[in-house]
């Protein structure tokens, strides 16, 4: 908790006139620098027919800018011994620096350049194009068991349409995709008063703020509009389907559900109960059906953390032996458990250690801080709630898990899709 | 070959966004061999001084500064009258140690039965230890917040966990159980073997990089009994099959003992400290260091083959093209090292920017620079590329290696790669996690404890003859072995412009199921 309360002391927000807010996290544990910007926006943001759109912004966003050329980027940051890489997701993106602390002015200038003029042209637009294909190809159709898990996203939000495709969006849109489109999804959405640049590391804050405004102040204000999510539907939304897959082979089932919001009451429970299902070796589902009846290979539980309405997911990848009906009435037996009584004070208290740990490992490094701060002053308005996360987690007694758990994961909100294995070819 | 089926809290791991580089780009450009860690920190030696703003400010980027000198942290060796090692890296930043115990046999020890290290390794926690059976050393392993992880490599079983400093002692007690006092219950064997089974028969079918490297290793370490200690990345089911618990035992009676062991402690701990814990837990363990395997040279590939594993259907082809490097000890991996970076270490490498941001053939594309305790070190690049286009990939591969060996690099090049391989170290060694990691490397490949630091200042010494040198002797490889995962139906023609192909079934032992002749005027494109 020591570390908590030290990164909760040094954590210190500006913005600049021009709407870019800014987050200093100084801590001299280290001799380098984590720079990130997040940008408000991600495939929440996307229209019918336009998906993929932010994903691909990721990628063109290092295609140069009006003073950094093509490839600079990568070259610069590296031959400063550097280290570099962008993320997007459904309601961000984020681009990030990690350098030597000697070379943060280089990170700001990159950003700044590419903040006020990048590239937006039809060369590089066709030539990332294809790399998101690429990628498309490998994390998507390459891999077992995705496609499924991409169904059971349409199938949880199919009349909410923020989130009802995945965050690389449609192949097809983007073949369909014209240049102008293109550009005007960044004349709306990229601009200084949609970003949060946050700087964590070993800096003088008083000098670094005065450097940030000198690079970043000419970055224009877009007016662009905020993120409004529509209500949470009130009805359940189950749905099931099957997905085959030629990568699978042995079947697979993924439930799905509608839940609240990341931070909104029940979903801290909701997280914990994802763990007490599924989270190491000692879980409930683990036990039962990876160790005890070796019907499953694998099985996970997770949520996404949208801003807007969320979602619970369990997976289990079955074994030779395993059966789907059989499967599924374990994960339903689990489900009805998790309703049905509360967990034991002890389980519960495991459960929030693993989280514990996993919340003060990841605040280890310079890079993490930065993410993480960005992410919650860009989704929650305020990067200091980090420092006071974890004990959201320590509150929630095994009651509120049982409450969580009759209110959300109930038969009539599970949406399921199994996934099948394509049936074996024939030599060729 | 660590795994973990488990998916940790995604607000803290940021699983399921999209990234612009695949971790295995920035693998590679990890691989090539991290730096120091930071204790004591000095200022670096020009800042320049912000420009007001009269100017545009982003006309031109800032000049360039010097990175801190930053040692690698001081490591305390002791030993325990039963041979352990101990070393301890103490490092207070966060409440955090972690604690890794690293016994120096690994895959390279299967002998002639491949997947016995792994699967021993994996009984040790799986089938109990000491006073807990396997669910009840789990729950205890999971009540501390931790895990126990366990990963085989080539030349080493680490067997680690991190906690938070108050739990050190409860740690190093399941760690000490694990090590010395497994049950190796037949039940819990069974079940074992069997999830073993299912993982690779599952990789068999669907990771493309897995059953690459199975034929990629098989072929680089192809010697005339076909028993190179290197040259099963994995075992196969039917190798998995010949495994017994009785096998297992004998693994772990002749390679888990003090003698062949170093327990690595860094974090949040005194080394006094340290020392009494370690003294506490393993001074009882008995056992000598086991008789090494035999390393014999690779034989020499007399003729290019194209080895291609059928993936049908597969929408994507993942390519290999692989030779060896200089051994780890040579003086010359520094230059390698750097040679590896301009080549494809990393976002300004040349496979990324040519194969990558120019091409467009390829979303993951890089080169690696393995490190093996014995023998000459394997180099491999990769790349991913679409079915139709894998023709066209393999070409883009080969030019920019036989560029590296026969062109010199240019000197912003070489600047480059030096000065990111010396100075990534800094944060390479930001967490605990990672410099425990990086005291590991130097047990396990036998390396002084100054060596990052001597390595880095040989990177910042480099010029441009010194790193061509070592690309003209490393990267020249007569026969590369080439190992493309594919979907046979589309791409077998077109690879055939390089060489005889020969088709491998991973589903069924890799066995060769068809090989087409070389047709030099084969059209790279697939139809």
């Amino acid at each position: 908790m020591a570390s908590l309360e030290r990164l909760g002391n040094a954590v210190q927000r500006v913005t600049l006139d021009n709407g870019l807010r800014v987050v200093l996290n100084p801590d001299r544990a280290a001799p380098t620098v984590a720079v990130s910007v997040t940008y408000g926006v991600g495939s929440s943001s996307e229209a019918l027919g336009r998906t993929g759109f932010a994903h691909l912004f990721e990628h063109m966003m290092f295609q140069g800018s009006e003073h950094a050329k093509k490839g600079e980027h990568f070259k610069l940051i590296s031959e400063r011994g550097g280290s570099l890489n962008g993320t997007t997701n459904s309601d961000r993106t984020n681009y990030y620096e990690v350098l030597p602390a000697n070379e943060l002015e280089l990170a700001l200038w990159l950003e700044a350049d590419r903040m006020r003029s990048l590239a937006v042209t039809p060369e590089n637009f066709e030539n990332q194009r294809a790399v998101v294909e690429e990628e498309y190809r490998m994390r998507v159709q390459n891999q077992a068991y995705v496609p499924g898990m991409m169904r059971l996203g349409e199938l949880v939000f199919k009349d909410y349409s923020p989130y009802a495709h995945d965050t690389i969006g449609s192949m097809a849109d983007l073949d369909a995709a014209k240049f102008d489109w293109v550009k005007e999804f960044h004349d709306q959405h990229y601009a200084s008063d949609n970003a949060v640049l946050t700087i964590a590391g070993d800096f003088d804050p008083e000098r670094t703020l005065k450097l940030v405004k000198n690079y970043f102040s000419r970055a224009a204000r877009k007016n662009t509009p905020a993120l409004v999510f529509p209500p949470m539907p009130n009805q359940p939304n189950a749905a099931r389907d099957t997905v085959r897959d030629h990568n699978a082979r042995t079947p697979g089932v993924i439930y799905g559900f509608m839940i609240p919001p990341a931070r909104a009451p029940g979903h801290y429970a909701l997280e914990l109960a994802g763990t007490l299902l599924a989270n190491g070796e000692s879980s409930r589902l683990y036990k039962e059906l990876v160790h005890d009846r070796a019907t499953a290979e694998s099985v996970s539980a997770w949520t996404e953390d949208h801003r807007g309405p969320d979602q619970f997911s369990v997976m289990a990848v079955l074994t030779d032996k395993g059966q789907l009906p059989e499967v599924e009435a374990a994960i339903d037996a689990q489900l009805t458990r998790l309703r049905n009584a509360p967990p034991t004070a002890q389980e519960l208290d495991k459960a929030k250690r693993q989280l514990r740990a996993s919340f003060v490992f990841g605040l280890q490094t310079n890079m993490g801080r930065a993410i993480q701060l960005g992410e919650f002053e860009t989704n929650f308005g305020d990067a200091r709630l980090l420092a006071h996360e974890l004990g959201r987690y320590l509150a929630v007694t095994p009651k509120d898990v049982q409450d969580a758990a009759q209110l959300w994961l109930t038969p009539e909100r599970a949406s399921r899709v199994e996934i099948l294995p394509t049936a074996k070819e024939s030599k060729r | 070959m660590s795994r973990n089926p488990h998916v940790a809290s995604p607000r803290f791991a940021h699983l399921l966004s999209y990234g612009l580089l695949s971790l295995a780009v920035l693998d590679c450009t990890a691989a090539a061999t991290p730096p120091k860690a930071p204790l004591t920190v000095q200022p670096a030696r020009t800042l320049p001084k912000p420009a007001l703003a009269v100017t545009d400010p982003l006309v031109s980027p800032p000049p360039a500064t010097v990175a801190p000198d930053v040692p690698f942290p001081t490591i305390n060796h002791d030993k325990l009258e039963n041979g352990l090692e101990l070393r301890v890296v103490t490092r207070k930043t966060y409440p955090i140690i972690e604690l890794r115990l690293v016994l120096f046999s690994g895959t390279a020890s299967d002998g002639r039965e491949p997947g016995v290290a792994n699967v021993t390794d994996e009984l040790l926690k799986a089938g109990g230890a000491g006073p807990w059976n396997a669910a009840d050393l789990a729950e205890r392993a999971e009540s501390l917040g931790s895990s126990l992880e366990i990963e085989t490599g080539r030349d080493s079983t680490q067997i680690s966990m991190a906690v938070t400093t108050g739990d050190f002692d409860a740690a190093l007690d399941l760690l000490g159980s694990v090590a010395q006092k497994p049950r190796f219950a037949p039940l819990e064997f069974d079940k074992l073997k069997q999830r073993e089974l299912e993982r690779v028969k599952s990789a068999a079918k669907s990771s493309a990089s897995w059953a690459g490297s199975m034929v990629l290793y098989r072929q680089l370490f192809d010697s005339p009994d076909g028993t190179h200690p290197y040259s099963h990345f994995d075992a196969t089911p039917s190798e998995l099959q010949k495994v017994t618990l009785e096998s297992c035992k004998r693994w772990y009676e002749s390679n888990a003992t003090p003698e062949n062991a170093t327990l690595i402690v860094a974090g949040d701990v005194e080394p006094s400290v340290a020392e009494a814990a370690a003294k506490r837990v393993f001074s009882a363990w008995k056992g000598a260091r086991p008789k090494p395997p035999v390393f014999a040279a690779p034989v020499p590939k007399p003729e290019r083959v194209v080895w291609l594993v059928d993936r049908p259907h597969s929408a994507q082809s993942q390519i290999y093209v692989a030779g060896f490097g200089p051994e780890r000890s040579s003086p010359s991996w520094p230059a390698v090292a750097a040679a590896n970076q301009v080549l494809g270490g990393g976002v300004a490498g040349r496979l990324f920017l040519d194969v990558r941001e120019k091409r467009s053939l390829a979303y993951s594309t890089g080169s690696n620079l393995e490190e093996a305790a014995h023998g000459r070190e394997p180099i491999v690049l990769s790349a991913g590329t679409q079915t139709a286009k894998t023709g066209l990939a393999v070409q883009a591969l080969l030019d920019n290696l036989n560029q590296i060996a026969s062109v010199a690099p240019s000197a912003p090049e070489v600047a480059s790669a030096s000065r990111y391989l010396s100075d990534s170290f800094l944060f390479r060694t930001e967490t605990v996690g990672a410099v425990a990691g990086l005291t590991a490397k130097l047990a396990v490949l036998d390396l002084p404890d100054g060596y990052y630091d001597s390595y880095r200042h040989a990177l910042q010494k480099l010029d441009t003859a010194s790193v061509f040198n070592a690309a003209q002797t490393s990267f020249k490889f007569d026969n590369p072995v080439i190992v493309v995962a594919g979907d046979a139906s589309q791409i077998a023609a077109p690879l055939s412009h390089f060489a005889e192909v020969r088709i491998v079934d991973p589903e069924h032992g890799f066995h060769t199921t068809q090989s087409l002749p070389f047709n030099a005027s084969a059209p790279l494109l697939a139809p």
